[in-house]
């Protein structure tokens, strides 16, 4: 049987540059939720970025549903059913919170499922709400946040997958955002969550996936890799100490 | 006093001639970031097929602006299709377009020139050289229609651009492509189709821009200047911006022609263009680079 998502031998990187991913496999079923971790410049982000299509693999293929989607513009791969949150926030700063939200639902060719799903999130994020006509940029970091999570529940995508969200977020939104996350991840949703603070990312996920130098190193349930002593001080690093 | 009111109201309605010169010019920019100095050239194709249309079969150069528009736009779609697109992923992209674009006028030039040559023609509707009276305050009809016409054009666009979901896609896109990309949008056709939009604005205005001022084919290097000068101002990429400089420095030029000396007149666009790179580059209204 297919998964959800198939990632086979999938090698990448940018312009004229060296390979970043090489010949990465993985996959991904309904409901999932996978942490890939690993240091810096192992390739994560750019990983997540083939997948969305924003970035063209050089080679091997991704099947979503059984379909090939590597040779696809993001936008229709995001109109398949993959949601990508990339690192720096991804809201457009400068429109409305209502416009924000419409945009969230622009793949969706229903105008009236479109409405019912902003309402939803809306209710979900009251915040949003109360907030529909400012400027989403002026808004809070906490705010923003939201913004960016309500899109999942407007969406409603097969699999999201989301780039270090912690990253620069204060201590207290940090906790904020792995409760959306969870909450996404228990609405049926598949995640591949990419995080760097690896200990709180894998305790969200069901699977830790470790990556280094853009390959798949191993990949086992996320409690064995947190129990696993030795993987804790090759992969987890510094987190250990504290 | 009345003078002062008359010059006044006769630099609005210009300076709504010019946002709308101009509002394609910066919609353009805002979304693709291309610094289209083809622009005037394309006004210039506007008014051309306007002046035939009335020479040919007398059709009011109002009522000829959707076609004008729709020419142009097509127009606009080709050479999008054949120059720009391939070269949209590039990262010196915005600089090249300053080029490409003034290679792009050259051409077009070339062929109005060769075609038509370069003498003065206007188009002269029945209302071109008539006017009404307020009180004291002599308004001629061409200018006034002109500003009303765009105005509403200038109105139209807005609305579509706040409102539709089409016109969020653009500003979107104008924001941040990746992020537009990633909620679903196809780039790409917003491109093109922005692409389109700008100009059919400038196929408008050249219709306009036919019966008030006399048009030649290299009579667009002289708009090159003045527009970048309004767009400058207010910002590129803002519309807001764009109408409000339109409107601020077209009525200024005309004070200046009025109460000092015509021949200053113009100065005033390169004199502003000047002070704001001193001043406040991204202008009024701008938008941020990404």
């Amino acid at each position: 049987m297919n998964s959800l998502l198939n990632i086979n031998n999938l090698t990448a990187g940018y312009g004229y540059g060296p390979d970043i991913v090489r010949d990465f496999s993985l996959t991904l079923n309904k409901s999932e939720v996978k942490c890939i971790i690993g240091p810096n410049g192992a390739g994560k982000s750019t990983l997540l970025k083939s997948i969305a299509g924003i970035l063209k693999p050089r080679s091997g293929e991704i099947l979503f549903d059984g379909e090939k989607i590597s040779e696809k513009e993001a936008y229709q791969i995001m109109r398949l059913g993959i949601c990508f949150l990339p690192q720096e926030r991804a809201i457009f700063p400068n429109l409305t919170v209502a416009d924000n939200l419409r945009m969230c639902a622009y793949s969706i060719k229903d105008k009236k499922v479109a409405e019912a799903r902003i309402k939803e999130a809306i209710e979900m994020f009251p915040v949003l709400g109360q907030r529909l006509k400012q400027i989403a940029g002026t808004m809070s970091g906490g705010q923003q946040q939201q913004l960016v999570y309500a899109r999942a529940f407007t969406i409603k995508p097969k699999i999201i997958m989301i780039d270090e969200p912690s990253l620069g977020l204060a201590p207290s939104l940090v906790e904020q955002t792995f409760n959306h996350i969870t909450q996404i991840a228990s609405s049926g949703i598949a995640v591949i969550l990419v995080e760097q603070n690896a200990i709180r990312g894998l305790e969200t996920a069901g699977y830790g996936v470790v990556m280094d130098l853009g390959k798949l190193v191993f990949e086992k349930p996320a409690k064995e890799v947190l129990q696993d002593q030795s993987l804790r001080e090759l992969y987890l690093g510094k987190a250990l100490e504290k | 006093m009345i003078e002062f009111l008359q010059v006044l109201i006769l630099g609005i309605c210009l300076g709504f001639v010019y946002a709308l010169m101009v509002s394609g010019l910066t919609l353009i920019f805002g979304v693709m970031r291309i610094v289209n100095l083809a622009h005037p050239i394309l006004i210039i194709c506007g008014a051309f097929v306007s002046y035939w249309l009335f020479i040919l079969i007398g059709l009011d150069p109002i009522l000829s602006i959707p076609i004008a528009g729709l020419v142009v736009a097509a127009l606009g779609v080709v050479i999008y299709k054949l120059i720009f697109e391939r070269n949209a992923a590039q990262q010196t992209y915005s600089e090249m377009t300053v080029l490409l674009t003034f290679g792009t006028a050259m051409v077009i030039d070339g062929i109005l020139s060769f075609v038509f040559h370069n003498t003065q023609r206007t188009t002269s509707p029945s209302y071109a050289t008539d006017a009404i009276f307020i009180g004291d305050i002599f308004i001629p009809l061409a200018q006034l229609y002109s500003g009303l016409v765009s105005s509403v054009i200038i109105v139209g666009l807005a609305v579509f651009l706040k409102y539709s979901d089409f016109g969020i896609a653009i500003r979107a896109t104008s924001q941040n492509r990746t992020s537009a990309e990633l909620v679903g949008v196809n780039v790409k056709f917003v491109c093109l189709i922005s692409f389109g939009i700008g100009c059919a604005l400038a196929g408008a205005a050249g219709a306009l821009v036919s019966f008030i001022f006399s048009f030649f084919p290299s009579r667009h290097w002289e708009w090159i200047a003045i527009m970048m000068s309004l767009v400058v101002l207010g910002g590129m990429g803002s519309l807001k911006g764009a109408v409000i400089g339109a409107i601020v420095l077209s009525v200024v030029s005309s004070m200046v022609g009025a109460f000092i000396s015509p021949a200053w007149s113009t100065m005033v666009f390169f004199l502003s263009l000047f002070l704001i790179l001193i001043i406040r580059p991204k202008g009024l209204f701008g938008i941020q680079s990404d």
